[in-house]
């Protein structure tokens, strides 16, 4: 290894797609804000579903909770001590963001207008598209009315894929809470969804 | 099984919900702009030159530059190499001046530590004295501590 250099270090290596979340964060935490974009293009689009889905569908609202959570992520990165994986850190600020969002307001009926940005429209099959539309719609009104854990405990495993485990440390409940909210909101969801077969 | 099998509209509705939402790419843009309108906490630095006085003119006229700056700087020439990236930089200033600095490491499995230790703190001074001037730092204010090892890439591990 040269010791010295006669035309100073080189150019930065800039995160890619290969750069693990350890190191994003390692780089983040110093200011990097690059790598802090990386973070949110790998971790952003879940957490922006996740709160749409739980806040009701309301775009407005999941742009609020979604951007209050990458800002204080940005801000609390010095704090993260990496006992949890940077995803459920992530996915447990937009909980905390929608859960305070959801307690400052009254409930409000939902805007189908809004929904419809779930469906993109469809060219070659209309009547698709508007059954599509009108499902997601039903999917929407049905876990608005299941039990917050129960829907978040669903959004987590069934839209997101994660494990027991991570759902667990997100939401800072057992697994076996887990499991109970998960069996629940399944049975329920697969009831008021049944009409539609 | 997440899906019962007859529950053919639910497994289409999941397949619609899982879908990234058209409105992400804006939210992400705003989320950014947010986040880099930011005012970081930072402490000023004199600027020094090469025998160490604050000062540039008869008039006294001093110059300083944020450890915000410093820092970013000093993440800059430590990650131009697999085999090292900067984990922390701590930087101690008193009465303006810059006392000590620490950096922590990731270092890539295999990398011989001592030669590393070296180049970073040539690395280290050279970028703060290009900053901050010759005089700013001092033989010995430099310390550096490996705090994990990695296998491959260190930047990127």
């Amino acid at each position: 290894m040269s010791t010295t250099r006669d035309a100073g270090p080189g150019p930065e290596r800039q995160p890619s797609d290969e750069s693990s979340d350890d190191a994003l964060v390692r780089a983040a935490r110093l200011g990097d804000q690059d790598a802090f974009a990386a973070i949110v293009d790998r971790h952003g689009v879940g957490m922006h579903r996740y709160a749409l889905r739980l806040v009701g569908g309301s775009h407005a609202d999941a742009a609020e909770v979604t951007q209050d959570a990458l800002v204080s992520a940005w801000k609390s990165l010095p704090s993260f001590a990496g006992s949890s994986s940077l995803r459920t850190w992530l996915f447990r600020i937009v909980h905390r963001r929608a859960a305070d969002l959801t307690r400052r307001r009254r409930p409000v009926p939902i805007d189908d207008q809004l929904l419809s940005h779930l469906v993109p429209p469809a060219s070659e099959n209309a009547l698709r598209s508007i059954l599509d539309e009108e499902l997601a719609q039903a999917l929407q009104r049905s876990l608005d009315e299941l039990p917050w854990h129960q829907r978040a405990v669903w959004l987590l495993r069934e839209v997101e894929g994660m494990s027991y485990d991570e759902i667990a440390s997100t939401l800072a409940m057992t697994v076996g809470s887990v499991r109970g909210h998960l069996h629940r909101g399944r049975r329920t969801l697969s009831e008021r969804m049944a009409r539609w077969r | 099984m997440a899906i019962e099998p007859d529950s053919e509209p639910l497994a289409r509705a999941l397949d619609l919900a899982r879908r990234a939402d058209p409105a992400w790419p804006e939210v992400r843009s705003a989320a950014l702009r947010r986040i880099r309108s930011l005012a970081t906490p930072g402490e000023p630095v004199l600027l020094r030159d090469g025998d160490g006085s604050p000062e540039h003119d008869p008039a006294g006229s001093r110059s300083y530059v944020s450890t915000r700056v410093l820092t970013a700087a000093l993440r800059r020439v430590l990650t131009v190499s697999p085999t090292h990236a900067p984990s922390a930089v701590h930087l101690a200033v008193e009465g303006g001046l810059l006392e000590r600095v620490d950096i922590e490491l990731v270092v890539s499995y295999g990398t011989p530590l001592a030669a590393l230790a070296e180049q970073v703190h040539h690395d280290v001074r050279a970028e703060l004295a290009r900053l901050l001037g010759a005089g700013a730092v001092v033989p010995g204010t430099i310390g550096v501590t490996v705090v994990d090892v990695v296998p491959g890439d260190a930047t990127r591990t």
